[in-house]
């Protein structure tokens, strides 16, 4: 008797345990069944919550602080300010994402009052994503105080982010910061293919438009980490039209490794390849995509 | 009597698992406060930088993308009650080349007299990346590799807390400065 009420026990005080610290719980007001996150078990090894390889994209602001050289003319209707009510948590992170992806888009073009509108979208999207806690009194008075600053609105939109990320991996929400970071992408190649508009031979912007089939490929090993999910299965499903454009995008040697001024390490590496059919049905998907998540309020 | 050894049997499962547990969560964000990184002050920190807690003889990966026309840095950073150094590797991503190998680049830095070659193994790497490529970070902990079986998804079941540390990996760039007029 005395053996399996210590059974029960400690079986029950390792359920509380892995629940309070291992995995992800509550995550939207809204949830339906096919929403609920899988608990995970506590004190993951290495970098990743899911084995021994864990895979990072890079911040939307990385993006466009590089685009920002380009010189491409800011374009007002791409992006939107209005506030919108999501329901399910798949759709909240994605639009958590998105704005985030928005955020440093107008803050790249010093756009004042675009960008604050989109950190109360971004603080509103996050209460009913149950992250709230990733705005503190802080981080929201030094935005609030820099807005005006053309110098600083561009460095707050970047340590914001890293503040989110910071705080999303410190409570291990792993497959929603999964979520998060496809809806930037999705959001900065939609931004970015609608601000080129019309594809030209050897430009730039377009190989470096290109060479996001490389971010691509991290944001996919990224989510099928976490594909035990219904809500990240899905999103798998709906990036498809986007992810197989790239991925069948040609690549070519461009440059070796070598040795520069000073022993420094030169990595080269592959040219991703891109068309003009395949830039207008990259454009095309990534629109799709990006208006279905985003209107779906 | 039997009711002791059970207290004192619950106190310390509760105790590993509760001392687990909360090295796990310390580890976050361990690269912010114990890397020391570039002293460039053009480099920049990258949100791809990330901490984790490994046990000895650990192996793990972290896959980020380096665009092309930035300079980045790695800096590695771990708990200080670990004595020995860090085993790291920077790999090409597609074709699984290894870049970087910091023992053997350690036969490159002279060792002060009388210390030991293996507590000298460098714990950073610079590079400009000429096109975008994927890049792993490959960190193996020192000691002994974890026992055959001991380990599940990446996750070893009964690790003991005081084996596992924090290791910390800090990703910088800057744009690849232009050289002549």
């Amino acid at each position: 008797m005395k053996k399996r009420y210590l059974k029960l026990l400690f079986a029950s005080s390792l359920t509380l345990l892995m629940v309070a610290c291992g995995g992800e719980t509550e995550e939207s007001k809204d949830t339906t069944p096919q929403d609920q996150p899988v608990i995970r078990d506590a004190a993951p090894m290495g970098f990743g919550d899911q084995g021994s390889s864990t895979y990072t994209v890079p911040s939307p602001n990385e993006l466009f602080s590089i685009i920002k050289e380009s010189k491409l003319p800011y374009s007002e209707n791409l992006v939107s300010t209005e506030s919108a009510m999501y329901t399910s948590s798949k759709d909240q992170a994605l639009n958590f994402g998105r704005i985030t992806a928005d955020i440093a888009y107008t803050a790249s073009y010093e756009k004042f009052n675009e960008s604050m509108s989109n950190f109360e979208n971004l603080r509103k999207i996050g209460d009913d994503l149950g992250i709230s806690y990733v705005f503190d009194e802080i981080m929201v008075n030094r935005v609030k105080n820099n807005m005006n600053n053309a110098d600083s609105l561009e460095v707050i939109s970047t340590s914001s982010y890293q503040r989110i990320i910071s705080m999303l991996e410190e409570n291990e929400k792993g497959s929603t910061l999964a979520i998060i970071a496809t809806g930037g992408y999705v959001e900065s190649i939609y931004i970015l293919t609608n601000l080129i508009g019309t594809y030209s031979n050897n430009s730039p912007v377009i190989q470096r438009l290109a060479d996001e089939k490389i971010v691509m490929e991290n944001v996919l090993d990224y989510l099928k980490m976490y594909e035990e999910e219904d809500r990240v299965k899905e999103v798998m499903s709906e990036l498809d039209p986007i992810s197989s454009v790239f991925l069948n995008l040609r690549e070519e040697k461009a440059s070796e490794n070598r040795k520069g001024e000073g022993n420094k390490v030169i990595l080269g590496g592959d040219r991703v390849i891109m068309t003009e059919a395949e830039f207008n049905a990259l454009k095309e998907a990534s629109t799709n995509y990006r208006n279905s998540f985003a209107n779906a309020s | 009597m039997k009711g002791m050894i059970i207290r004192i049997g619950l106190t310390a499962v509760f105790s590993g698992l509760i001392a687990l547990t909360s090295i796990a969560q310390d580890c976050n964000n361990f690269h912010k406060r114990k890397c020391y990184g570039s002293d460039n002050p053009y480099m920049r920190y990258n949100t791809q930088s990330k901490s984790g807690m490994f046990v000895l003889g650990h192996t793990s990966d972290l896959v980020f993308v380096a665009h092309a026309g930035q300079d980045y840095n790695i800096s590695l950073c771990q708990d200080k009650k670990v004595d020995e150094p860090l085993k790291f590797q920077v790999v090409d991503g597609r074709s699984q080349e290894v870049l970087f190998d910091n023992q053997n680049a350690a036969l490159d830095v002279p060792v002060d007299e009388g210390a030991d070659p293996e507590n000298t193994l460098p714990l950073s790497f610079e590079f400009t990346a000429d096109a975008t490529k994927k890049i792993i970070i490959r960190i193996t902990a020192p000691g002994p590799p974890p026992e055959e079986g001991s380990e599940k998804k990446g996750k070893r079941e009964e690790p003991n807390p005081e084996d596992l540390f924090c290791v910390g990996v800090l990703v910088e760039n800057m744009p690849t400065p232009k050289l002549g007029f």
